[in-house]
């Protein structure tokens, strides 16, 4: 598809250049800030709300450490502490380490890249109103007295609404579920725009370091992040409606919950320290002067370490009765997640032992990295071992433990990588004289705080209690723990007076003062909204670019488009060209209408919030209206004498891959409902139910075979497209063919037998067929987009990415779907094997 | 300049050492626990235990055989010599780590 051709342009002066491109790509003044969708902009407010989220996360720290520094205290009482430390982890954890890791890749990676920006803006200003909107009803129902007290792990049964009445379990799951939609949106805008969207040339091989630890994050994101949006889902169903998912006595299950919850749980550790190792990996050949030795191993390494974090979710369960040969496995599972991440920290002192180590303030985080978390990660395989873990299970130990691996993996790294590359915002270096400080004081309080921990712990203090007895040798451990919490935080104190000094008072730098040699330095400073004035020809590895000049590719504006290329995923050479979507309202009013229905939702007001997330749907089909072009153009040229057609007018483009990964998503997800039902089936009290379990035959084959019609039907109207025929008629059969479905689902839905709300075999049944009628009529919305995007003429035989995405999305609809039949209409025949049992 | 260049494909084979490895865990966990609900005689669960480790090794060694050897095939170009050599040691590692993760099912007692 790419065609070498003569480019006619004229040279355009730099100034000139940058002005036009400005124009273009600049966020307006005013109420204007809030239609932003540029990255950088988006990074930014990220990082900038998950910093809002930390100091008030740290400041709940903060009081749990006032209320433990002495026994019996009375600073707060029950309720309100439960409330503190449910919140201090939950924001710590979803608030701010996830949003900060997005923020971070939001910002940096396209510039590492060497690209404008991502695959879809919009969606990244939609996932940052998502995560502002999700976490300030959190926040909110904090200061109300009524925010989740139940731990940030949410365990059932105590987190029923039998245990925890009203909407303190709600807001959690309600809100959390929210932010969580913020953070798959980017992953699968992560993924997509690492693969697509690299700068010419930039072979897999070349791509930075960071660049890989980006793209196994957010694959590990896509696939971790599932388990948990159902076991919420499942939760609040059960809280709101009645349905037994986790209940014992209606054959329920409480240790479901903590299967869904630890699937993702325990991933989300290695989801948080990848950015951040990815960040040493580049941090560290700078301050070392050379290259980063082991980048192919290091390569293996984060790709085993991805895959063995999902595998281990059961070493959180060692105590709740697995059979001895399970624990055997899962530890030794758990033991062996140490060796790849040895890899990378055996790469990382091998780059600085081969280099010339400087010392500078990044260097210091780094420092307190390697100690924290070697502490974090050894006391991780302690853990890891059964009969340690049942000792210390429950105990202070695991807080020492858990804090040292977050601490070390995020809070050191992150506060190495706010100073260097501060300067690529500000253009300013810090402040020293407030920086070293800073640095001991954090690094000297969080080892008091935390070290002593590990003490209390082995003497038998357990975790998540309010108050305890005056027990001497717990007392004065419990003390200093928290005056190093002070200390630790007066540290954090310094650093905010740092960064306000180095804004308002420190020196000016030039472009790449650290002598790094990734792209992102080869900008101006502070980069400009398009990032880079033309796209630069990667030729060696990207870590080892010399930032300079040169005429890359679209070193023009055009038609005042937002341009940059596509390009192949594993050799980079250019093979599009990508034009994204200007700033606009709509991922705002968007963010808006899914608030609006998560608050209904809370407060119980269900027709309401039925009807918001309807017209949520609806404002996402409006998106599609604007995407694309309403014409043909054929190759356009790019510069360098190529020319490449628009993303619209070929196969792979970043929407297509956008959806297969966000169908890996729903497809984990649906995997984590069918697991929950053999889970049920095999493990849950009170199985079989007292009624036989029976399904309407009749509309369970007419559910079907209308999908497979209704597939059918995409496909024709697809095969019309490109013939140059007119698809309507097989749009509308498809149509037809998925309301048909939906109509036989609602009546199986409304038959399902025991009642739902009576037993959780029903409420399987009713889950299953419910995620199939909502794809079901998701395929309706997709059919309509059709109809709106062919009536305004965004399609065309050359243009048929909207119906290629339909025909995908109905095809998935129709095997998930019939995987949800088959298995409802086995449901009798897995009962009655349960009579095999001793 | 007659290198061949790397087929995108070749990324989807990076996942599939480990993919392999995730199967292996899930059905071992899986057949262990029905095993233990249905009252498996101890030789029969075991028997299935090592059945899937073995499959899955087998999968390994088939992948191994067939896609990937750790000296690169000299008519793939850079990009596709670099995924080569990270797909043979994503296979070598999913061997250790199956073979160190669930040899243990072998040996130890099934059901207490």
């Amino acid at each position: 598809m790419t065609t070498p051709t003569e480019d006619s342009r004229p040279p355009i002066l730099a100034l000139g250049l940058h002005r036009q491109l400005v124009q273009i790509w600049a966020t307006g003044p005013g109420l204007q800030r809030l239609a932003a969708v540029n990255h950088s902009i988006i990074g930014v407010r990220f990082m900038a709300t998950a910093f809002v989220f930390f100091a008030i996360g740290g400041v709940l720290g903060m009081l749990t450490r006032v209320q433990l520094a002495t026994p019996q205290a009375s600073f707060m009482d029950t309720q309100t502490y439960n409330q503190v430390f449910t919140m201090h982890g939950s924001m710590m954890l979803f608030l701010f380490a996830i949003p900060m890791l997005e923020g971070i890749a939001v910002y940096l990676t396209p510039k590492m890249l060497g690209t404008r920006d991502f695959a879809f803006p919009r969606l990244t200003a939609y996932g940052y109103w998502c995560y502002l909107f999700g976490g300030t009803i959190l926040t909110v129902a904090l200061i109300a007295g009524v925010a989740p007290n139940g731990g940030w792990f949410m365990y059932t049964p105590l987190s029923s609404n039998v245990y925890t009445p009203g909407i303190n379990a709600d807001v959690w799951l309600l809100g959390v579920t929210f932010v969580e939609i913020s953070a798959l949106t980017l992953a699968v805008e992560i993924v997509v725009s690492i693969l697509k969207m690299r700068a010419p040339g930039m072979s897999l091989d070349r791509m930075p370091i960071f660049g890989w630890y980006m793209l196994v994050t957010a694959l590990m994101m896509i696939v971790a992040f599932p388990p948990l949006i159902l076991g919420s889902i499942l939760l609040e169903t059960e809280r709101a409606f009645g349905l037994p998912f986790f209940d014992p006595t209606r054959g329920g299950d409480a240790l479901l919950w903590q299967h869904l919850f630890w699937l993702f749980g325990h991933p989300d550790v290695y989801i948080i320290f990848l950015p951040m190792a990815g960040i040493l990996s580049t941090m560290i050949p700078v301050f070392a002067n050379t290259p980063l030795i082991g980048y192919r191993a290091i390569v293996v390494a984060i790709i085993g370490l991805a895959f063995m974090s999902f595998g281990i979710w059961v070493h959180h369960m060692f105590t709740v009765g697995i059979p001895h040969l399970a624990l055997a496995f899962f530890s030794a599972g758990s033991a062996i997640v140490a060796v790849p991440t040895a890899v990378q920290l055996f790469a990382w002192l091998a780059t600085l032992a081969h280099g010339q180590p400087r010392w500078n303030v990044p260097m210091l985080y780094i420092f307190g990295f390697f100690s924290t978390f070697v502490i974090g990660g050894l006391t991780g395989v302690m853990l890891a071992i059964v009969p340690f873990d049942w000792q210390a299970h429950e105990s202070y130990f695991v807080v020492a433990h858990f804090h040292y691996v977050i601490g070390g993996a995020v809070a050191f790294p992150l506060l190495a990588a706010f100073y260097y590359w501060l300067p690529l915002l500000s253009g300013r270096r810090a402040v020293y004289q407030l920086s070293v400080p800073a640095f001991w004081l954090i690094f000297i309080g969080f080892n008091l705080t935390f070290f002593l921990m590990h003490l209390v712990g082995l003497l038998g203090m357990p975790r998540r209690i309010f108050t305890y007895p005056a027990i001497e040798s717990w007392v004065w451990l419990n003390l200093l723990s928290s005056v190093g919490g002070f200390i630790m935080t007066i540290g954090f104190a310094l650093v905010v007076i740092d960064l306000i000094a180095q804004l308002r008072y420190g020196r000016r730098v030039r472009r790449d003062p650290w002598k790094a040699a990734t792209l992102e330095w080869a900008m101006p400073i502070p980069p400009t909204p398009y990032a880079f004035a033309s796209l630069p020809r990667i030729d060696t590895r990207a870590d080892r670019v010399a930032a300079g000049r040169g005429e890359g590719y679209l070193g023009f504006a055009r038609n005042g488009w937002q341009e940059t290329l596509g390009v192949h995923m594993a050799s980079g050479e250019p093979e599009q060209l990508i034009v994204l979507p200007r700033q606009t309202y709509l991922p705002l009013f968007t963010a808006l209408c899914t608030a609006g229905a998560v608050l209904f939702m809370l407060f119980q007001f269900y027709w309401l919030a039925l009807l918001t997330a309807f017209a949520t749907a609806g404002l996402f089909v409006i998106w599609g209206q604007s995407a694309g072009h309403a014409r043909d153009y054929g190759p356009l040229p790019v510069g360098h004498g190529l020319s490449l057609p628009p993303h619209t007018e070929v196969a792979g483009t970043p929407p297509w891959l956008a959806l297969i990964f966000a169908l890996i998503a729903d497809g984990t997800l649906f995997t984590s409902l069918v697991f929950g039902v053999f889970y049920l089936w095999i493990s849950a009290p009170n199985w079989p139910p007292a009624v036989k379990p029976d399904t309407n035959m009749l509309f369970a084959l007419a559910s079907v075979a209308a999908l497979f019609v209704a597939a059918a039907g995409a496909r024709g109207s697809l095969r019309s497209l490109v013939r140059g025929r007119a698809p309507q008629a097989w749009m509308i059969f498809a149509a037809v063919a998925l309301v048909t479905a939906m109509l036989a689902l609602a009546g199986l839905i409304g038959n399902v037998n025991p009642d739902p709300r009576e037993h959780a075999l029903g409420a399987t049944a009713a889950a299953l067929l419910g995620y199939f009628a909502l794809h079901a009529g998701i395929g309706l919305l997709f059919l309509l987009s059709n109809f709106m995007r062919f009536s305004g003429g965004f399609v065309s035989p050359r243009r048929i990415t909207d119906f290629r995405l339909t025909r995908l999305w109905i095809e998935y609809t129709t095997v998930t779907g019939a995987i949800a039949i088959v298995l409802v209409l086995a449901l009798p025949s897995l009962v009655g094997m349960l009579g095999a049992r001793p | 300049m007659s290198a061949r260049p790397a087929h995108a494909d070749r990324l989807w084979l990076l996942t599939l050492g480990f993919s392999v490895w995730c199967s292996a865990l899930v059905i071992v966990y899986a057949v262990h626990s029905i095993g233990c609900t249905f009252a498996w005689s101890t030789g029969a669960l075991r028997m299935g235990l090592a059945l899937t480790i073995v499959v899955h090794l087998g999968v390994i060694g088939w992948l191994w055989r067939n896609y990937a050897r750790v000296s690169p095939d000299p008519a793939l170009d850079p990009t596709g010599a670099f995924l080569q050599w990270v797909f043979a040691w994503t296979l070598i590692a999913a061997f250790i780590t199956i073979f160190f993760t669930l040899g243990s099912t072998v040996l130890l007692t099934t059901c207490t």
